[in-house]
């Protein structure tokens, strides 16, 4: 009878020891996608490139990953993109714990946890890049 | 009555004792998952902001090794951009970090036993590991920072290659200076190998090369801006066309030459590695750059982007000086200037990019149609049947004619070359045993080179170490 009522709270804490885990995962991982779009972007790639690598990188499917890809006028004479200058790359990602803590939770009305992750990453060109969006 | 004292009096409430346990330890595995999580993502965090802050120092040490205040000064503040507070990197070049700071260092020389020569730049950023839970017990956060070092190398791979090979292991000319342009009337055995048609009688590649370091004269390398004749018949067969498919270089399906002088190999070929070299007539030579300038005619964007619209790639369409104003009309020249594409590749392979004409593989092909990425080789020897790869260079093709036009074109062109000349002489379809090529050097691609050769033509690459 008192190990019927543990389990569940034994087993709460255990699937959200693992939902945190998870989240950790996906955010190293969504550091490292946006540090390879960047690395692309600095070769002169353009956006959808970018986004694609971007998205692949993180695994993630590309509907359940925003990427923003802009450059920096660095010089400020009106044209971003120039040599030198740097490409901006940000992923926002809204990570939902789900594993199962997050459904035991939101059973006894609990709201469901989210957090958004929103890596940058800035790397320097080494291509000059037309018709990107400024930053 | 024992076991009745057992059951009623003492059992009672052990589950609560176990929860009270696995309870504490699981919170201690969550506090351990949670404050590792976090140092591992700081770490990641870190990696990335070093790697960002050599990348960007690094360039300016690819245009000049000595300008190491101006490296440093780059990484840093492309680690500002990344977040790292410039009050929290130490001033100047620091192989030590003070405590709690990033610092950044760098030299002209010394990046690594296999890169003794290469200058090099490094990062240590330093990010401190957040303890939310170890902090209870005492235990501070640990520096998880990351470093970086990024050096300047030369590169030793190059994919999208045309199956063409330029020799580059002979005598300079005995008669003189390498020849260019005009200068190429003699008719003398240049390479000193009688007359095998391979290097230099007539008017032939030697018209293009020169010594590639004084030390050694029997090694040569192209002459950046004058114009080549890349291909001449000779009576051994040899025409400087190779068999990638031997060696791995190219993954085109049936190593169809014909396909590969259109499309260009898919693999990545190695300096230092043996290619096979093709004999026989040059007809697949010649179909398939005549494939590549009727895709410049059909599908070419060079000529849409600048607004001309005459199907021919000029020059200054294909290529513009590096860091210039792409629709700067430019010529090119033997020194001084370092050409970047411009964006007019063409793109087609497998849907939903543009179809292929008469691909026979299902690759993506991305090609300039005027540009040749071409295989330096030490020899073309007829009895060998292979030849060592000493690098590669992109030329520009100026088009394929029979012998006769074509010394005639090289003289009307000169050098430089003007932006335009006669769309007429432009044409690679005379399959016969007499055509010959010409090209204009634009730049080394992946030579085994030194990383201070002052030759501005000759790129050098960024190669992360650490």
């Amino acid at each position: 009878m008192e190990f019927a009522l543990i389990v569940p709270i034994m087993l709460l804490i255990l699937l959200m020891i693992v939902d945190f885990g998870l989240a950790m995962d996906r955010r190293v991982l969504l550091q490292h996608a946006v540090r390879e779009g960047a690395r692309l972007g600095a070769t002169g790639a353009n956006a959808m490139e970018i986004t694609e690598v971007t998205a692949d990188q993180a695994g993630m499917d590309p509907g359940a990953i925003i990427v923003t890809v802009c450059y920096l006028d660095m010089d400020l004479d009106g044209d971003a993109g120039e040599l030198g200058e740097s490409v901006r790359v940000g992923a926002i990602v809204t990570h939902r714990f789900t594993t199962g803590g997050n459904e035991i939770l939101s059973a006894f009305g609990v709201p469901a946890i989210e957090i958004e992750m929103t890596p940058v990453a800035d790397m320097r060109l080494e291509q000059r890049v037309t018709g990107g969006t400024a930053c | 009555m024992l076991s009745d004292f057992r059951l009623g009096s003492v059992e009672g409430g052990q589950a609560i004792l176990v929860f009270l346990i696995m309870l504490t330890v699981f919170l201690a595995i969550a506090a351990i998952v949670f404050d590792l999580g976090l140092w591992v993502s700081e770490r990641r965090g870190a990696v990335k902001d070093a790697d960002a802050a050599v990348f960007a120092g690094v360039q300016a040490l690819v245009n000049d090794p000595a300008d190491l205040i101006g490296a440093r000064d780059d990484a840093a503040e492309w680690a500002q951009l990344n977040g790292i507070p410039t009050a929290k990197i130490d001033p100047g070049r620091q192989s030590g970090c003070s405590p709690d700071n990033s610092c950044i260092n760098a030299d002209s020389t010394g990046c690594d036993s296999v890169r003794p020569e290469a200058p090099w730049i490094e990062a240590k950023i330093r990010h401190e590991g957040k303890a939310l839970f170890s902090s209870s017990f005492g235990v501070t956060g640990p520096d998880v920072g990351s470093l970086a070092r990024a050096c300047v190398g030369s590169p030793t791979g190059y994919s999208g290659l045309t199956p063409f090979a330029i020799e580059t292991e002979f005598a300079a000319p005995p008669n003189g200076p390498a020849e260019t342009g005009t200068q190429c009337q003699n008719n003398l055995d240049d390479d000193a190998s009688g007359p095998d048609g391979v290097v230099d009688d007539g008017c032939p590649l030697s018209d293009c090369m020169e010594p590639n370091v004084p030390a050694n004269p029997n090694e040569m390398r192209v002459a950046y801006g004058s114009v080549c004749v890349l291909r001449e018949p000779n009576a051994a067969g040899l025409s400087g066309r190779l068999n990638l498919i031997s060696n791995g270089c190219s993954q085109n399906g049936g190593g169809n030459m014909e396909h590969e002088f259109h499309y260009s190999s898919a693999g990545t070929c190695y300096v230092g590695s043996q290619v096979d070299i093709a004999s026989g007539n040059s007809n697949d030579l010649f179909a398939g750059l005549a494939q590549r300038l009727d895709d410049e005619i059909d599908n070419g964007l060079c000529d849409a982007r600048f607004g001309d619209n005459d199907d021919f790639d000029d020059f200054a369409e294909v290529f513009s000086i590096v860091g210039s104003d792409p629709s700067e009309i430019i010529v090119p020249s033997a020194t001084g200037n370092v050409f970047a594409d411009n964006d007019c590749a063409i793109d087609c392979g497998p849907a939903p990019l543009l179809g292929c004409p008469g691909d026979i593989s299902s690759h993506r092909h991305h090609y300039l149609p005027r540009a040749l990425d071409l295989v330096l080789v030490n020899r073309l020897q007829p009895s060998s049947g292979t030849a060592t790869i000493t690098g590669f260079t992109r030329f520009y093709l100026i088009g394929c004619y029979p012998a006769a036009d074509a010394e005639a074109t090289k003289q009307f062109i000169g050098e430089p070359i003007p932006v335009r000349y006669d769309e007429a002489l432009n044409r690679c379809d005379t399959l016969t045993g007499d055509d010959v090529v010409i090209g204009v050097p634009i730049r080394s691609l992946a030579p085994a080179i030194e990383v201070k050769n002052p030759n501005r033509n000759l790129p050098l690459s960024i190669i992360l170490v650490k």
